[in-house]
């Protein structure tokens, strides 16, 4: 009788030629910590992970309380106005009767007022990624650099050169931060080390 | 064109007698194209030998290689159709005549191989880019570079009216069909930074540059993750660490940013990887794209 049939208390095993122990089973669990880069405390408290800086910090609804007080601003209509108003720059006394408009007219509008900003001029960068977990500093945004950046993101990526686009504009959005990778290292005062 | 016609169940055998017949002033057409061939100029030639011997790398990069004889062949075939077209009364550039001997002169069709007709005009669009070029031409430089990445490195370097957004595009798309998913990570950590400051890529491209840095940024923004993964890939994981720990003891300045790509491999793409060679990689590519080396490069 071989050690095989031995393990199985059982000599009539003879086709089985591997053991499994089933105290050790063929899978493993990993715990990894992503690794964090604290340069300053001021970095620490943005949450930002290594390689990438905050470009803006685009805060919408802040952004139309300020410019639009007091007027309504849930419906589409009236948020395809307001952001109109903010991109052409002008003054927010239209408001009520550019939100009189067919709503298709508004996009257009919208569209039109978007494709004219030059995210160049705004000085924006040609890429960086949207997340929009809300926490977390950033510089604030101008308005008209605010619709160039929320108009110019689809999937989370916004592209400069990019047709403006109005998905999700019709609703109230979560609070917008825009990281660049940095590319260069940003300087070291310590590593922590992520290991599981 | 006679090939389709005798392919053409219609187009019968008296039918292509008749035409071939002295009536029909088709003979009178032929002669008139072969004058006209030979009376082409020396600038035309030359041009079409440019044409022809910028042909053979895109054509031998898209598995359609050709060899001297038939390159010399298919300058007298440009020539040729070019001189039919003028005795027709068409007065296509010559870049067009080229083109109709560049699709109907393959010799992959004699042998049964469908040509996808975006290869070629693919292959057409390369050449005409460096047809008659110098050799010191941005172009002309970057075709004769093998390695793709270094290719993104000369765009680059090149002024946006040489090297325009669309083909850099084409220049970096094509790099990341070339590379395995490793290296796509790692160029993509790598040129992100550097387009993002130079806006010349379509956004099709961006997309692609993206993807992995958007997982790599998500991965590290994810806190402690939980990875379960089969015990054969525990040596991967030894690997994996002992690369970050030695980037680490090292000091390296990028160790975190690289720490999280090779972890993002790891953990989300579950790709099999050399952690070295990424490291390799992406210190050659920081190098090749650093703001200096492309400006003197320029």
């Amino acid at each position: 009788m071989d050690a095989l049939a031995l393990w199985h208390g059982d000599a009539a095993a003879p086709g089985v030629r591997a053991l499994h122990n089933m105290s050790a089973p063929p899978a493993m669990r990993i715990s990894i910590r992503p690794l964090t880069v604290y340069s300053s405390p001021a970095r620490a408290g943005s949450r930002l992970p290594p390689g990438y800086r905050c470009l803006a910090r685009v805060d919408l609804e802040a952004l139309l309380a300020q410019r639009f007080p007091g007027r309504p601003r849930n419906g589409a209509c009236q948020r395809f106005a307001a952001l109109t108003l903010l991109a052409r720059g002008e003054p927010a006394e239209g408001l009520e009767r550019l939100a009189r408009e067919r709503r298709e007219t508004l996009e257009d509008g919208l569209r039109e007022a978007a494709a004219r900003l030059d995210p160049q001029t705004l000085g924006l960068p040609a890429f960086a990624l949207a997340r929009g977990e809300g926490a977390g500093y950033g510089p604030p945004v101008d308005p008209v650099a605010a619709i160039a950046l929320l108009t110019r993101t689809a999937g989370a990526v916004f592209v400069a050169g990019r047709s403006p686009r109005l998905a999700g504009l019709e609703r109230p959005l979560p609070v917008q931060r825009y990281l660049i990778p940095t590319g260069t290292p940003a300087p070291v005062q310590a590593v922590r080390e992520g290991r599981p | 064109m006679a090939e389709s016609g005798r392919s053409d169940p219609d187009y019968s055998e008296k039918i292509w007698r008749n035409s071939l017949s002295d009536n029909t002033g088709l003979p009178a057409l032929v002669g008139r194209a072969r004058t006209l061939s030979g009376e082409t100029t020396p600038e035309a030639r030359a041009w079409i030998a440019a044409y022809v011997d910028a042909l053979i790398v895109p054509l031998r990069e898209a598995q359609l290689p050709i060899s001297g004889r038939r390159a010399v062949a298919l300058c007298a075939s440009v020539r040729s159709v070019h001189g039919a077209l003028a005795a027709l009364g068409r007065a296509q550039p010559l870049a067009d005549a080229a083109y109709l001997a560049l699709k109907w002169g393959m010799p992959q069709r004699a042998q049964g191989r469908r040509i996808a007709d975006s290869v070629l005009d693919g292959v057409h669009r390369l050449a005409l880019r460096t047809a008659g070029e110098p050799e010191s031409s941005p172009w002309a430089a970057i075709r004769a570079e093998p390695d793709p990445v270094r290719r993104i490195a000369l765009g680059l370097a090149a002024p946006e009216s040489v090297v325009d957004r669309l083909a850099l595009s084409q220049l970096v798309t094509d790099a990341f069909a070339e590379l395995p998913l490793p290296e796509r990570y790692a160029l993509a950590w790598v040129l992100s930074p550097v387009f993002s400051a130079r806006d010349r890529l379509t956004s099709a491209t961006w997309e692609l540059l993206a993807e992995p840095v958007a997982r790599v940024l998500a991965f590290a923004e994810g806190g402690e993750q939980q990875v379960s993964a089969h015990r054969s890939r525990a040596g991967h994981w030894d690997y994996v660490l002992a690369t970050v720990s030695a980037l680490q003891r090292e000091g390296h300045p990028q160790a975190a940013e690289i720490g999280n790509l090779l972890y993002t491999l790891f953990a989300v793409e579950c790709e099999p990887c050399s952690p070295d060679r990424v490291v390799d990689r992406l210190s050659e590519w920081q190098a090749l794209f650093a703001p200096q080396a492309w400006r003197e490069a320029a």
